[in-house]
């Protein structure tokens, strides 16, 4: 399971707003983008998803061009979490997480036996299984935020991109969804999130990519890429010492 | 959450039964009443081809006048709250109603332009049919033009703005009609109407309405993922727009003959999808039939209660929105005082 994006030109309608020269992420891989609002972080992984078309170059999914698949075929092989947002239809989480398996479902199937045990085995997973039968609005954002990652799961992807699944959470529900990130990517899935926070870039580990004006500023390992230097570039303030975001290391 | 999963069939057959009261009611009330037994029996050996029971002007009110009203309540009631239901979900809307995309409008122009053109019955109801699906297909047709970053409120203002301009051609119809001969019967048919529903009139929107709820009743579980937002309905496997489109399709031909057949019966749409999720929670695969039920059922009480309640009869729009509006409140407050 190997994702792929080579010379791939990002944005809307034509328009380039960003750049990636080579992108690679293979099973039981975390890597983290980081970079300040307005870096392209979104737009990169829409057109990872392939939910955008690149504007040049490619995507590719274990060596399949990502433009000659089909939508289901996608979502079977790379699932998506994205921010968690209160929606008007309030389901209950099981509900949230069993549409996770409609890739894999017939067109006029509902849930079987079997994709109802898959949906309440991801919710075990991610450690919100007491709350199935809750919905959506009633749990607190960071069980939301695990839910989406139990659907994600439940879709039975090797790779899962998440658009800052943290951006809303409090410190202990942080600490919560990186965990289960760390535990699921020790299981062999290929992780690739975006953060706010050089801090999840030290505690997933992994690769960290610094997006900036959409283009890659500096890429490689934590230690590499996570320096004082390169981050008073990348935000534009002054950063000390990169030192203080690794208490670990 | 009254109904879960594992209750719905239970609900289900609790709500036919009583469907069946209601029915049954329905054929025994009436300016000609009819002891209940009298009109069961009078429907009993009609059905089932035996010796004709009952006298003849019994015969004549149940076999000719109320069957075919009451079969039209129950299909324009399930019809618009299943096509409500529909709309709801694919608009990501839960205060959009089946004419939302100015189904009812442009039924509504084309059942003018046939009073003014002078069509027989059967002639104004092909027209409304046709007026109905002109009006989406327009309103489909500039959508699919406009790039947008979000494609359904696109569709949905459109609707909006198309519908206004249908309203502008329906006062423009009544302004140029016949005082005398055309104007009342466009305004009857303007407030919706089951009397007067015979049994040919059926023919043609009966089978329309069941064609439109088909690909919604096989789709029922699938359809709940257009609840979630474009991006994450894609990236889960679905390819939302078209999915969207066939909902719509289908959910209009349903409204588009419902409308033709009876007339602009506002309210249903709207209300009734709420109360079945407020009874099931928002899983389509169960509002559906809850949908199809109440609709059927609170239709079919208010048209009784519109041919029972006066000696004139009052025009059921008019009693959907006396009991929909304090409804809807109602609707609002439980489900407000439920997610605070």
């Amino acid at each position: 399971m190997t994702l792929v994006a080579r010379d791939l030109a990002f944005g809307f309608g034509g328009h380039r707003i960003g750049h990636i020269a080579s992108l690679r992420l293979e099973a039981g891989e975390a890597v983290c983008l980081l970079g300040p609002n307005g870096a392209g972080k979104t737009t990169l992984f829409r057109t990872l998803l392939g939910l955008l078309p690149p504007v040049s170059g490619t995507v590719t999914l274990d060596g399949e061009d990502l433009a000659t698949l089909g939508r289901d075929a996608i979502a079977r092989r790379i699932a998506f979490v994205p921010q968690a947002a209160a929606t008007v239809f309030d389901f209950p989480l099981l509900e949230i997480v069993e549409m996770g398996r409609v890739s894999r479902m017939g067109r006029f199937a509902r849930p079987s036996r079997a994709d109802t045990a898959i949906a309440r085995e991801a919710l075990e997973r991610v450690g919100i299984a007491a709350l199935a039968e809750r919905s959506f609005g009633t749990v607190s954002g960071g069980e939301r935020q695990l839910a989406l990652v139990a659907r994600a799961l439940a879709t039975g992807a090797g790779h899962i991109i998440l658009d800052e699944p943290a951006a809303h959470l409090d410190f202990a529900n942080q600490a919560r969804l990186l965990q289960e990130l760390k535990r699921l990517r020790a299981a062999g899935i290929a992780i690739l999130l975006c953060s706010h926070d050089p801090d999840h870039v030290v505690t997933l580990g992994g690769r960290a990519l610094l997006l900036d004006g959409g283009t890659a500023m500096a890429e490689g390992t934590v230690d590499e890429v996570l320096t004082a230097a390169n981050l008073s570039r990348l935000y534009g303030v002054d950063v000390r010492s990169a030192a203080a975001w690794r208490p670990h290391a | 959450m009254l109904i879960t999963r594992s209750r719905l069939p239970i609900a289900l057959a609790t709500g036919l039964a009583v469907l069946a009261l209601l029915v049954a009611a329905s054929f025994a009330l009436g300016a000609f009443p009819l002891a209940p037994r009298e009109a069961l029996s009078v429907l009993w050996s009609a059905l089932t081809g035996a010796q004709d029971a009952g006298s003849d002007s019994a015969r004549a009110v149940v076999l000719e006048l109320r069957a075919p009203r009451i079969a039209a309540a129950l299909a324009v009631g399930m019809a618009l709250g299943i096509a409500g239901a529909a709309f709801q979900t694919a608009f990501r809307n839960p205060l959009v109603s089946p004419d939302i995309l100015g189904v009812s409008s442009g039924c509504a122009l084309g059942a003018m332009a046939g009073f003014l053109l002078g069509l027989p019955a059967v002639g104004i109801q092909a027209a409304a049919f046709a007026g109905g699906l002109a009006a989406v297909t327009l309103v489909l047709a500039i959508g699919a033009r406009i790039r947008a970053a979000d494609p359904v409120l696109t569709l949905v203002l459109t609707g909006v703005v198309v519908g206004s301009l249908f309203s502008a051609g329906i006062a423009f119809a009544k302004t140029i009609a016949d005082p005398y001969n055309q104007l009342a019967p466009m305004t009857f048919w303007l407030l919706g109407s089951f009397s007067g529903v015979l049994g040919r009139d059926l023919v043609l929107a009966l089978p329309l309405m069941l064609l439109g709820s088909l690909p919604l009743v096989l789709l029922r579980w699938r359809v709940n993922v257009l609840a979630l937002p474009e991006d994450e309905a894609r990236a889960l496997g679905v390819d939302s727009g078209r999915l969207r489109l066939l909902v719509v399709v289908a959910a209009t031909l349903a409204t588009s003959a419902a409308v033709a057949l009876v007339g602009v019966i506002g309210w249903v749409g709207l209300v009734v999808p709420h109360a079945a999720r407020l009874l099931t929670g928002p899983a389509f695969a169960r509002v559906l039939p809850l949908a199809a039920l109440l609709g059927a059922a609170f239709m079919l009480l208010v048209d009784t209660v519109c041919r029972t309640l006066a000696a004139a009869e009052v025009p059921p729009g008019v009693v959907t929105a006396l009991v929909g509006t304090p409804a809807f409140i109602a609707l609002l407050a439980i489900a407000g005082r439920r997610t605070a």
